[in-house]
């Protein structure tokens, strides 16, 4: 008894001795290398923006290892390290003197998370075993980040000081080809893109894809065009952005630099006086068509021609600049940057853009039953028998003394029974609920769809997804815990996109559920028409819907949203419209939308509710919104069942205003400067606002009102604001002073109203009003706590007669 | 008093149970135990109903053991139920026949059972419900359901463990047989883990029973067959260690209240160890789920709700459920030796623990309401109890006893220790957080080995001394050893330390951390300095305890109350030495060397503002008169007791 006393102390004494063995052995081996080198590359340059996912390229190279690897990410110190899935990171075969990149993606809540502890990318062996390791930190650009693509390797300017407001921007310099995504993802944390001349020929299809995607998704691409718009469209991007490229001809050559003059638009950036030449030395002819908007002209007479165009694709857009950026009159000057600061602060895009937030407070409610049925009654039948069932059995017999041996033998039963349900489980049928949101302009042949899945699985193997589409992304989504009316976050991104589309394999644990979104580019719906918008604020309302609805599908509950008086408004349009169908009809029968109650019950109808009041419809534009029931374009394996996938159907639609603009319309851009420094701590303030009208200019205005709004103060500290409008006078334009005090205050107490008198005066002949504020304020506070927000109503003498924008015009 | 002989062999197994309330087949040496004591007629012994009686007039009125000259062979073969080790035992077969099986085993199954289907019911009803699988990949409805399990198991073993003890010496109405046990004249040690054996088994198989829901687990892909094992090995040592524990304390201390403790506390550390994230990690790995909810570090970390991390003792890695089964190794151990030595009930002429209890009928009545009879009625019938020990474990008990408070002392600060010594090299010392808290716990646990003293007389005038083997040690020699190897282990387990773990031993003990380390230990010794003055003064230990501790408390706040006086201008500033007669001044002057306290007061209408400079000095001085003038008064009454009752003896 003693002998085994002995020993089984013994083997307890080995047994916890082996753990500290194990580390001390561990802690030997640490500076041993590992075989396989790894070089890891994250984001653009280093640097990332936590508004979206970043990418991540990791090489390998080694000189002994032979076989395949497996990369992936982990976070934290190696003891504690959180062994993540493979977050767009993936497998490779390595041979001895081979290099091999793996591309994959960070999710914005991981690049958080190696924000406070080292990243580490980790190459392992088949057998689980590391083979490389390396560490990262990744840099967190600012708030914006802007993406400079181009072979010479420099920005045009210095643009460090490049800012978006009070925002700094921060710039992120690409040169080759082989450095870019491979997937729409990767941008997807950009707030725009500089491209320059950046070896069109080199470009492949998943690259191509994968920028053009970006742009379709919400993506903001600035061109610079340079020698003309013929390689770029020849190229595979170019033919990825396809109708993106529309202004730009393929056939015209481009124009020689002395006949282009660009003095008024450098006036405009910036002091021409130093600059070596105000002409371009080639500049692309630009052709822009319904729908572009013409930001800049050259100086041509009588008309300049178009130099800066501005053009929607899909939901983001493009800014089309004839002149090449890295060449005079821009090269190394502010110009460039204060040009780049102007696209970045057009009202429209923002950058990439998802409409999760929109479908996953619907779709994230559905359930599913789990087939738990068979397992309780099992289980229950088993805590009848242990318990009171054998007791009762034995007890009749006088034989209570055997349940020491009963009971335990039936367990031995029931637990052999038990792995017979997994047979059952093998079987089991998976479910995959989903909603789309495909979303187009009008008169465009780019629509962009998004694909909300929520797969319930009923057996334990992985799901294999699919979606056809050469730039088809996808990405996870998980709710924020114990706060179900935050946005989602995002989660691992889906690797695998190319020509084949998007093909990627989730596990999805048994009984567990998966929210996937994906989104691609696809053929826009075939609709045209227009709202004419009687937007006076006073009066009685005459708007007019013009409307031919091409399909592909029939809409059920068809629903036209635009803002009328800043009031967002919804007409139903009957229960059905059909292919074919066209209105011409007054909009009387409106009704705000937040009393809009959709027909349907269903997800369908929760969606649009919801995308109602989610505040992501422009106010400038009016809305087609129905649905119709359709397919589930994501496929899912295996013995996944698709349990319906309604389609919601948005076609923007253009408003014309006919006889005036009310607030809110008008595009506004903003540029502060500090004019002079009073003392070590106050600095002198300049803000300039420039407002352009929708379509009509100067001549025509029957009446103009300013709005001066202060974001922070009551309307009465906006009394002491010195404001000033150009005005033209007889000898050209002057700053003409603004006097607040005769203004009226509105209702909310923080803005003023003035009718401005001879509203012609105010107006350039382009529709664009300027106004100059001009404070003082201490060095470290920001603007918005003094410069007031300016704004214009507008109307005219009578209503405008053409039907549609003159290509040009935009709107 | 003789102990009992058997001339007959127990009843076959299996043989008929006899109803309740009825004599057990296996205790019909009653009528001889009856007439070995002369004390109870013969039809007592052969009710249940009186035999709580029978025992009680047995033990007040038997000669204390003693007169037995113990350690003879003969003795060890005289014990009866020798043979009877499965059912027909007198507390295992007894406990496995009647007090756990049939009801109360099919109930505890159904109970574990259905509380599992109802976990698992409102596991999937909440998973659903709130669209866990949602938050992560690794978040499954098995491995939830899993952690669930444990859980429940866990919880109800917090529960049926010390329930199989709860009444195990007082409730003869109920169980109708232990005194009959106790009568038998049987060891107590095959009575008591006998009992324990019981317990184990039937706790053993209501956790057998819920194998097929693990198993369930595992279909799920909440869990493998490895992880269903090692949470079994975790539960079966946590239920080892509770039942150990409720042993021990039923045994010393108190069946009644004790196992419901056992229970709370138990309960309690479960759940506080399992979703503390604040808790030292080596101190939740008491918790038998905390090995599982560590797996789910990775989610916690990934919804960031905080991490759980894994248990690093004395900075070395080593897994959760390891440090859960040393821990319920050690606590088994402790529990288990203090069951087999039983309580320290030796009685010696002239120590009158319970003298109040027959002063009068009324005051009798009282005090049996506070509880004082019950348990001088205990006292009595564990003493009878225990004086069956076999003359081997009657040998070893003082030593054993001794060597248990060691281990337990010796356990804890390891534990204590492990939880807070800092991974790899401190910079410029110890960190304050080790300092502070392990200094701390060392002043209180060396008090409490220093409480020993107020045990000091009956120490003094033990019969049986310390044997290990032909080593023999006074028992009150013994006590003085104890607390000065309390007082010497924790350097040498600082030492240790700093050789495990690479950190050199100049770094970890600068001045400051030795000499707070001198202060508690001296004032330690000063407590037992008091203690065993006190102890000297009184025959009873409780009341010796008693003013023990008036004493330590008018010695450690009365100058606290200088302050009061100070600011009240009672006093002066030329009497802030007073102030330094504290302890908890001599620390502040140790551990903020130069750093004086600040004193404001109001003199008229002005405030004035003084500083006061502590020392430690003071105190030493203090502490070294009162001690020495202790410690001598002690030990004159000390010689003069023993001296009185040497003459007694003649």
């Amino acid at each position: 008894m003693r002998r085994a006393g002995v020993v089984l102390l013994c083997a307890w004494t080995a047994a916890v001795a082996a753990p500290v063995r194990a580390q001390e052995e561990a802690d030997a081996g640490e500076g041993s290398p590992l075989p396989v080198a790894l070089s890891v590359e994250v984001g653009f340059g280093g640097k990332i923006s936590l508004r979206g996912y970043a990418p991540l390229a990791v090489g390998l190279s080694t000189r002994t290892f032979r076989g395949r690897v497996r990369v992936g990410l982990e976070i934290g110190r190696p003891t504690e390290g959180e062994a993540l899935e493979p977050v767009g990171l993936g497998e490779a075969s390595l041979e001895p003197g081979a290099a091999v990149t793996v591309r994959g993606l960070l999710s914005p809540d991981l690049a958080a998370r190696a924000l406070r502890a080292p990243l580490r990318v980790v190459a392992r062996a088949v057998d689980g075993a590391p083979v490389g390791e390396i560490e990262a930190r990744p840099l967190v650009a600012e708030q914006d980040l802007l993406v400079v693509l181009d072979r010479r390797g420099a920005a045009p300017a210095d643009f460090t000081q490049l800012s978006l407001g009070q925002r700094r921007v921060s710039t992120a310099l690409l040169s080759r080809v082989a450095d870019l995504p491979t997937n729409p993802l990767g941008y997807s944390g950009v707030s725009a893109i500089l491209l320059g001349e950046m070896e069109f020929e080199r470009w492949d299809a998943r690259r191509a894809h994968a920028l053009a995607g970006w742009v379709a998704q919400g993506g903001r691409l600035i061109v610079s065009l340079g020698q003309g718009g013929g390689p770029l469209k020849q190229s595979l991007l170019g033919r990825a952005l396809g109708e993106g490229l529309a202004p730009v001809p393929f056939e015209a050559a481009p124009r020689p630099g002395d006949a282009v003059r660009l003095e008024g638009l450098l006036a405009r950036l910036g002091p021409v006086d130093g600059l070596e030449t105000l002409h371009p030395p080639l500049a692309a002819v630009l052709r822009p068509g319904p729908g572009d908007r013409v930001l800049a002209r050259d100086d041509t007479r009588p008309r300049g021609r178009p130099f800066v165009v501005r053009r929607s694709h899909g939901r983001g857009e493009l800014f089309l600049v004839a002149s090449d950026l890295w060449s005079p009159p821009f090269l190394h000057t502010p110009h460039v940057r204060r040009l780049v600061e102007t696209f970045l602060q057009a009202r429209g895009s923002s950058g990439w853009q998802h409409r999760t937030g929109v479908l996953f407070p619907e779709l994230k409610g559905k359930r599913m039953p789990a087939r738990f049925g068979p397992v309780f009654a099992l289980l229950i039948l088993y805590a009848l028998l242990a318990g009171p069932g054998v007791y009762f059995l034995l007890r009749a017999r006088g034989r209570g003394l055997l349940l020491w041996v009963a009971i335990p033998g039936l367990t031995a039963v029931f637990s052999l029974l038990v792995p017979l349900y997994r047979l059952f489980l093998s079987e089991g049928e998976s479910a995959l609920v989903g909603v789309r949101l495909l979303e187009a302009r009008a008169g465009q042949s780019v629509g962009v769809e998004t694909i909300d899945v929520l797969l319930f699985s009923g057996s334990p193997d992985p799901k294999r997804f699919t979606l056809a589409g050469p730039d088809a992304t996808g990405y996870a989504v998980r709710p924020v815990p114990f706060a179900s009316s935050a946005s989602p976050l995002f989660g691992e991104a889906l690797a695998g996109n190319g020509e084949g589309g998007l093909e990627a394999t989730v596990p999805v644990a048994l009984w567990g559920t998966r929210y996937l979104s994906f989104a691609r580019t696809v053929p826009a719906p075939r609709c045209e028409g227009l709202v004419s918008l009687d937007s006076s604020d006073a009066g009685p309302v005459a708007d007019r819907l013009r409307l031919r609805y091409g399909g592909p599908r029939a809409l059920r509950d068809p629903v036209l949203v635009y803002s009328r008086r800043s009031t967002l408004a919804v007409h139903p349009l009957g229960e059905r419209l059909a292919v074919g169908a066209e209105f011409d009809r007054s909009l009387d029968d409106v009704l705000p939308a937040s009393a809009y109650k959709a027909p349907d019950k269903g997800l369908a109808g929760a969606v649009v509710v919801r995308l109602l009041r989610a505040n992501i419809l422009n106010d400038r534009r009016a809305y087609l919104i129905g649905w119709y029931e359709d397919e589930c374009p994501v496929k899912a394996e295996p013995n996944v069942r698709s349990r319906g996938c309604p389609v919601v159907q948005v076609v923007s639609l253009p408003l014309r205003f006919a006889r005036g603009v009310p607030f809110g319309v008008a595009e506004r851009t903003v540029e502060a400067a500090t004019i002079a420094r009073v003392d070590s701590d106050t600095l002198l303030r300049e803000v300039r606002t420039r407002l352009v009208l929708p379509g009509r200019g100067a001549g025509a205005l029957r009446g103009l009102r300013l709005r001066v709004a202060s974001s922070v103060q009551g309307a009465s500290a906006l009394q002491g604001l010195q404001l000033f409008g150009r005005w033209q006078g007889e000898e050209g334009p002057v700053l003409k002073p603004i006097d607040l005090g005769r203004a009226e205050v509105q209702a909310k107490g923080r803005s003023l109203v003035l009718r401005l008198t001879d509203p012609n005066r105010w107006c350039s002949p382009d529709g664009e009003l300027l106004f100059v504020q001009r404070f003082e304020r201490r060095a470290a506070e920001p603007d918005r706590l003094w410069a007031a927000g300016i704004d214009v109503a507008a109307e005219w003498e009578e209503e405008p007669k053409a039907p549609s924008p003159r290509p040009g015009e935009g709107w | 008093m003789s102990l009992p002989r058997s001339s007959r062999e127990p009843d076959a197994p299996g043989e008929e149970a006899p109803a309740a309330g009825g004599p057990s087949p296996g205790f019909a040496p009653a009528e001889a135990e009856a007439a070995r004591e002369g004390g109870a007629p013969p039809a007592a012994a052969s009710e249940g109903s009186e035999i709580p009686k029978t025992s009680a007039a047995a033990g007040a009125g038997a000669t204390p053991a003693a007169h037995t000259p113990p350690g003879t062979e003969e003795e060890e073969d005289e014990e009866p139920y020798t043979a009877a080790r499965f059912f027909d035992n007198p507390s295992f077969g007894r406990a496995l026949r009647y007090t756990f099986a049939e009801k109360r085993l099919a109930r505890a199954v159904f109970v574990s059972a259905l509380l599992l289907v109802v976990m698992l019911a409102g596991m999937q009803e909440v998973f659903g419900r709130a669209q866990l699988g949602l938050y992560h990949a690794k978040i499954s409805f098995g491995r939830l359901a899993f952690l669930g399990m444990v859980g429940v198991e866990a919880l109800l073993l917090c529960v049926l463990a010390p329930a199989g003890f709860l009444y195990l010496f007082e409730a003869e109405r109920r169980e109708e047989s232990f005194d009959q046990v106790v009568a038998s004249g049987v060891s107590p040690h095959r009575v008591v883990f006998g009992r324990f054996l019981a317990c184990a088994a039937f706790v053993g198989v209501v956790l057998f029973s819920s194998l097929p829901f693990f198993l369930m687990a595992v279909v799920l892909d909440g869990a493998s067959l490895g992880e269903v094992l090692r949470a079994y090995l975790v539960l079966g040592g946590f239920a080892l260690a509770l039942l150990s524990l409720s042993a021990a304390s039923s045994v010393g201390l108190d069946d009644a209240a004790l196992p419901v403790l056992i229970a709370v506390v138990a309960i309690l550390v479960t759940l506080g160890g399992a979703l503390s994230r604040r808790a030292p990690p080596e101190f939740a790995a008491f918790s038998p789920v905390r090995h599982l909810l560590l797996g789910f570090d990775d989610v916690a970390r990934s919804l960031n709700l905080g991490s759980l991390k894994p248990p690093r003792p004395f900075g070395y890695e080593l897994s959760c459920a390891s440090l859960s089964l040393l821990y319920y190794g050690f606590l088994s151990a402790i529990g288990l030796g203090y069951a087999y030595v039983g309580p320290g009930l030796e009685l010696t002429q002239g120590l009158d623990s319970f003298d109040s209890v027959a002063t009068s009928r009324r005051t009798e009545a009282r005090q049996a309401r506070r509880g004082v009879a019950r348990q001088l009625l205990r006292t009595v019938q564990m003493r009878f109890f225990y004086e069956n020990a076999s003359p081997r474990a009657r040998r070893l008990a003082p030593a054993l006893r001794l060597a248990l408070i060691l281990f337990l002392f010796a356990g804890a600060h390891a534990i204590f220790l492990g939880g807070h010594w800092p991974e790899g090299l401190p910079k410029g010392g110890p960190p304050r957080r080790l300092v502070g808290n392990y200094l701390g716990f060392c002043a209180v646990s060396f008090a409490l080995v220093a409480f020993l003293a107020t045990s000091s007389r009956s120490a003094l005038l033990a019969r049986h001394p310390i044997a290990l083997g032909p080593l023999r040690l006074g028992k009150f020699p013994g006590l003085v050893v104890v607390v000065f190897c309390g007082l010497a282990l924790p350097p040498l387990l600082w030492w240790s330390a700093c050789a495990l773990t690479g950190v050199p031993w100049a770094l970890m003990t600068p001045e400051r951390v030795v000499g707070l380390y001198v202060l508690a230990a001296g004032t330690a010794l000063l407590v037992f300095a008091v203690g065993f003055l006190c102890s000297m003064l009184t025959t009873n230990p409780v009341t010796a305890t008693g003013w023990t501790l008036v004493a330590l408390f008018g010695l450690n706040i009365i100058p606290l109350v200088w302050l009061p006086l100070f600011t009240g201008n009672v006093v002066g500033p030329g009497s802030a030495f007073f102030l330094d007669f504290s302890p908890l001044s001599a620390g502040y002057a140790i551990a903020r060397p130069g750093e004086p306290f600040s004193l404001d007061r109001y003199e008229g209408d002005l405030e004035a503002h003084y500083e006061h400079l502590p020392s430690w000095e003071h105190y030493a001085v203090f502490a070294l008169v009162i001690g020495a003038a202790c410690l001598v008064a002690a030990v004159v009454l000390a010689v003069r007791e023993r001296r009185a009752q040497a003459e007694a003896r003649a």
